[in-house]
């Protein structure tokens, strides 16, 4: 099984990097949730706010909320450009959720200033956030 | 001999000076620390941003995208980041003079057009007969982000419009408080830059690829590719230029750091030899008067 690990590394402006070897990782990619294993093909995607799941080689769980960016695959190696993540341990959950409260609001009594991209956004990301803390994956 | 005033006054005159440069050098110590945690921060995420569209620009075919398109001998944009402020040493001089080095020996016989940040550099450059199409002053004031931005977006249009075939940048690289170097780096277009790996890989295609040679295999791209690189490629360069901002502020306060601590330094040296001059007049002063009293109370 030695062989069969990848490499995960996170990595976001502003931030150090998190390295992981893991058995498999589970990324939100815009086309859809997909999980990668050692051997994968090259793959690049973009990524949407959701949680990142990385299983490492102990079997054990590891939560990042990531707020989307890019994802790059090789069979050994999984590199996750995003644009801010964050450990699901490290989340500030009470703040998380007053965010969504507020992206809630602001979609469900759009104002003509409001930007619903925007919002809908900072909805996807406080969710992921608060996945990420409660450990409840998607 | 000067007399015993005008030492006197020569020595408070250095000692204002030095605590001018000792509280410089104290500033920029403090900043530089600040804006070494923001440079060792954005490093990881530039760098795996760089090498993933390097290995991307190994697989795709140039005229995927118009950022990866290969110049044929064309005009060359090149960006100088110096600082706003003077008093840094030779940070900015060693800006200017790595940049006409460089045009020296690399691009005597090119077309150029160049991009100034920084008050200082403008002003070392004004007197040279070089083609400065943009200047950048105060950029440090905002957001960094939306300043880098602002700088290298004009560029990156001009290069898709084939204005420039090459952009290339000369900034000073931060290596740590008390060393700065001029790098040269080049922005566009990304593909990699005497990349052996590249060049194998062309070998390999033309002898019919040997079996050992690591497989080049292009990325699936989801959800396609022409969407993924337009929004990475862009964000690269972007990245990119924000990080170097970063290098060239954490290197501008190192060199101001360093020239200070020079400064003072040498102030409290002045400060020592002033000191003496005027111990050794103020004694000669005395000797003279006491010659004075004894020689007329001979003469009596």
């Amino acid at each position: 099984m030695d062989e069969q690990t990848i490499n995960v590394v996170l990595c976001a402006p502003e931030k150090e990097k998190t390295e992981l070897e893991a058995q498999e990782v589970l990324c939100p990619g815009e086309d859809g949730i997909f999980t990668v294993r050692y051997g994968h093909t090259p793959y690049l995607t973009t990524l949407i706010p959701g949680v990142v799941l990385v299983k490492d080689t102990k079997g054990e769980e590891h939560y990042f909320a990531a707020s989307g960016g890019f994802a790059e695959v090789h069979p050994e190696k999984t590199l996750i450009l995003a644009d801010s993540y964050e450990a699901g341990d490290n989340v500030d959950e009470e703040r998380a959720k007053a965010a969504r409260e507020r992206a809630e609001l602001r979609l469900s009594k759009p104002e003509p200033e409001t930007d619903l991209g925007r919002a809908e956004l900072a909805l996807y990301r406080a969710v992921a956030r608060i996945n990420a803390a409660s450990k409840t994956g998607h | 001999m000067a007399g015993l005033r005008d030492i006197k006054r020569r020595i408070v005159s250095v000692k204002s000076t030095q605590k001018i440069t000792r509280a410089m050098k104290m500033v920029a110590a403090s900043k530089l620390r600040r804006s070494q945690e923001a440079i060792v921060r954005a490093r990881p995420y530039a760098f795996e941003m760089r090498q993933l569209v390097n290995s991307i620009a190994l697989r795709a075919d140039d005229a995927t995208h118009p950022l990866l398109r290969k110049g044929d001998g064309g005009k060359i944009g090149v960006v100088v980041v110096t600082s706003d402020r003077g008093l840094c040493g030779g940070f900015n001089a060693n800006v200017v003079n790595g940049l006409m080095r460089t045009i020296n020996e690399r691009f005597a016989e090119r077309e150029l057009d160049i991009t100034v940040v920084g008050r200082k550099g403008v002003d070392l450059l004004k007197r040279r007969a070089l083609n400065v199409r943009a200047t950048f002053i105060g950029i440090h004031d905002g957001p960094i982000m939306r300043a880098a931005a602002h700088i290298i977006d004009d560029i990156v249009e001009d290069f898709k419009n084939g204005g420039t075939d090459e952009v290339y940048c000369v900034y000073n690289e931060f290596k740590s408080a008390v060393q700065q170097s001029v790098t040269v780096e080049r922005l566009l277009p990304f593909a990699p830059e005497n990349d052996p790996t590249a060049n194998a890989a062309a070998a390999d295609d033309a002898a019919g690829a040997s079996e050992e040679a690591p497989l080049i295999v292009d990325y699936w791209y989801e959800p396609n590719q022409e969407a993924i690189l337009e929004r990475l490629l862009v964000r690269n360069i972007r990245i990119q230029m924000h990080r170097i901002l970063f290098e060239s502020a954490a290197s501008e306060h190192g060199a101001r750091m360093t020239a200070m601590d020079a400064a003072t330094r040498n102030a409290g040296e002045v400060i020592s030899r002033l000191t003496l001059q005027y111990n050794r007049a103020r004694q000669d002063a005395i000797t003279k008067e006491l010659i004075e009293v004894v020689s007329g109370a001979e003469a009596l």
